[in-house]
């Protein structure tokens, strides 16, 4: 069906009508993207008004509309923003956070940290046990402010910002908040989430740059806490909310797509801004939100270890997001609104998006996370704009959810990590079968294509001993 | 009737009814069986009273009905024990819930019904829908 071309052994190219989608593949993760919707989903994207680029990174797999693990870039005057291309957890991300502790004084107190952190990190699927509760103007606030309002109300100290993705907040021009969107995030502010988001503390088992990992504060076999989660429900709404107002916009305009979770308005468009900004407002309590439950676990445990020990903000990277950027393609210099569905950013060292960074000298780091019972990586972006400075955001499911608790449902996955040095607590058997390593891509493959594609070298790889499923 | 089905990295919810009516009762139904767990103690008694109507595509009123009982759940914790379906004059659907307190166990998070290819497909004198939920 489609014209396949390939670039390299990790670069696939299919020609459409419009322009080419660039595949991060390796033969084999190739084969396996031509067995569902993902080419198609592609294809459908380069379909969409003022296209101008359409990658699918090493992790990419089916999702509805856009694929997860894709970035889409749009021209800024001629071009669409889709909620779709954001998805539903707006501005779910990635923190990590080095504990300078040694690591057998936390493994020491490893089972009641575990259940410490257990119990005392809001998760699962609640909506009412936030760490900090708000009432209809500090939820503004908190909106408007992003992982300000945490650190001005003592959740961290203020040079956590510079190691957060736009110094952890977007500027908002206006209000757009729905009314919904508003009610469900005021109790949930510093809660976990449930499906693949979690907490965990990993062991830094490797460091394949010296310099560079001691710059971003990372030391062989130290602590880092790792955790990913979103904006919670107040996301959710903004995008259940928009994307009906973007249905019913587009109805009477006659405009009509190819699937509907690929509706979109012209970005300079009226309500196109409004959910741009309400999108951002989602994308600060989503900061605001990891720096209070990465403030929140630090102190856990240092009270289970029964002293004060220093920690550093590693970074908070995003990999669900609409962002206004200037790049270059095809050697001319473009402002573009750059989706990010299942992707992060990939800024290298000098970038001009970097300058209020403390990485701004080496390049930011890039967290990817595996899987429980796999290992996690830390990576350093190439000089290259092939990508739009993006890059995979984590393994990339293979299985489906009912399906992996078909296939492992006799597996007893806690005594297995167990045995691998893993503990491990969910909130119930079904939920960490379905987020079980064997159902996710080998994550040491998805690193090694993107390293071979020249995006990112290696920093560092972490290897987890204990995960809190949310 | 319904059923949970794999839809790549998340879940769908699939509907089969004689008719309309019957099959948008299933899908608010279906959506609650895959969200919260059975209660033993479960005490219902009408908190309120809701009415939702579904005009236009039917297809995407479904979703957005689905996702009008989902964040009345999330916000107010109030679940539709009884729904009553009725076809109007042009040819909409209203949606009367008898909503109660809900204070069971979530079984499952879902954080939006998607319009995701939500075509009512008919097979002789089946109706057959999908929804596919993001968990």
């Amino acid at each position: 069906m489609f014209e396949i071309q390939k670039v390299t052994d990790f670069l696939y190219k299919i020609k459409t009508s419009t322009i080419d989608i660039e595949i991060y593949a390796n033969e084999s993760i190739f084969k396996k993207l031509q067995e569902d919707e993902t080419l198609k989903q592609a294809f459908s994207i380069t379909q969409m008004p003022g296209i101008k680029k359409i990658m699918l990174m090493s992790d990419a797999h089916q999702g509805y509309g856009f694929p997860i693990g894709s970035v889409a870039a749009f021209d800024y005057e001629e071009g669409v923003i889709s909620p779709g291309g954001v998805g539903y957890d707006i501005n779910c991300g990635v923190r990590a956070i080095s504990i300078h502790a040694a690591l057998d004084e936390i493994q020491r107190h490893a089972e009641t940290i575990l259940y410490a952190l257990y119990s005392q990190i809001p998760k699962g699927a609640v909506s009412d046990k936030a760490i900090y509760y708000l009432n209809d103007k500090k939820i503004r606030q908190v909106t408007f402010e992003g992982a300000h309002f945490a650190i001005k109300n003592g959740f961290g100290e203020d040079h956590d910002l510079q190691a957060i993705e736009d110094n952890g907040r977007i500027e908002i021009a206006k209000d757009c908040l729905t009314k919904d969107a508003l009610q469900r995030g005021k109790t949930e502010l510093g809660s976990l989430g449930s499906g693949n988001h979690f907490l965990e503390i990993d062991k830094v088992e490797e460091i394949f740059d010296e310099q560079i990992a001691s710059d971003f504060g990372i030391f062989l076999h130290y602590p880092v806490l790792l955790l990913h989660s979103g904006s919670r429900g107040l996301g959710h709404q903004i995008a259940i909310d928009y994307l009906r107002l973007f249905k019913d916009s587009t109805n009477s305009k006659k405009l009509s797509f190819p699937n509907k979770e690929l509706t979109s308005l012209p970005f300079l468009d009226e309500l196109a801004q409004s959910y741009f900004q309400a999108a951002n407002q989602a994308a600060n309590y989503a900061f605001a939100n990891r720096q209070i439950l990465g403030f929140r676990a630090t102190e856990i445990i240092f009270n289970c270890i029964k002293k004060p020990i220093n920690y550093t903000l590693i970074y908070d990277i995003v990999h669900n997001i609409a962002k206004i950027e200037q790049h270059s393609i095809n050697g001319k210099n473009q402002k573009l609104i750059v989706h990010r569905k299942g992707a992060t950013r990939a800024f290298y060292a000098k970038h001009q998006y970097l300058k209020n960074s403390r990485y701004f000298n080496i390049g930011h780091p890039i967290l990817i996370p595996g899987t429980m019972g796999s290992s996690s990586y830390i990576l350093v972006a190439r000089d290259s704009d092939q990508t739009l400075n993006s890059i995979c955001h984590g393994a990339g499911r293979v299985l489906g959810r009912r399906q992996a608790i078909k296939t492992l449902k006799n597996q007893d996955l806690i005594t297995q990590l167990k045995q691998k040095g893993i503990l491990l607590l969910g909130e119930s058997k079904k939920s960490l079968l379905e987020e079980a390593p064997s159902a996710y891509k080998d994550i040491d493959t998805v690193i090694d294509i993107a390293e071979k594609a020249n995006l990112a070298k290696k920093v560092a790889k972490l290897k987890p001993f204990m995960v809190i499923k949310g | 009737m319904h059923k949970i089905i794999d839809y790549s990295g998340d879940v769908a919810l699939h509907i089969t009814s004689k008719n309309i009516e019957s099959l948008i009762k299933e899908a608010i139904y279906g959506m609650l069986d895959y969200l919260v767990d059975e209660n033993k103690n479960l005490k219902i008694e009408t908190k309120k009273t809701l009415n939702y109507l579904i005009e236009g595509n039917i297809e995407d009123g479904i979703v957005d009905a689905l996702n009008f009982f989902l964040k009345t759940f999330y916000i107010e914790k109030l679940i539709p024990y009884r729904i009553y379906i009725k076809k109007t004059n042009s040819g909409g659907f209203n949606i009367k819930a008898f909503m109660s307190e809900f204070r069971g166990n979530l079984k499952n998070y879902i954080k939006a019904a998607t319009y995701c290819e939500n075509k009512i497909i008919q097979n002789n004198d089946t109706l057959a829908f999908t929804v596919v939920f993001d968990v």
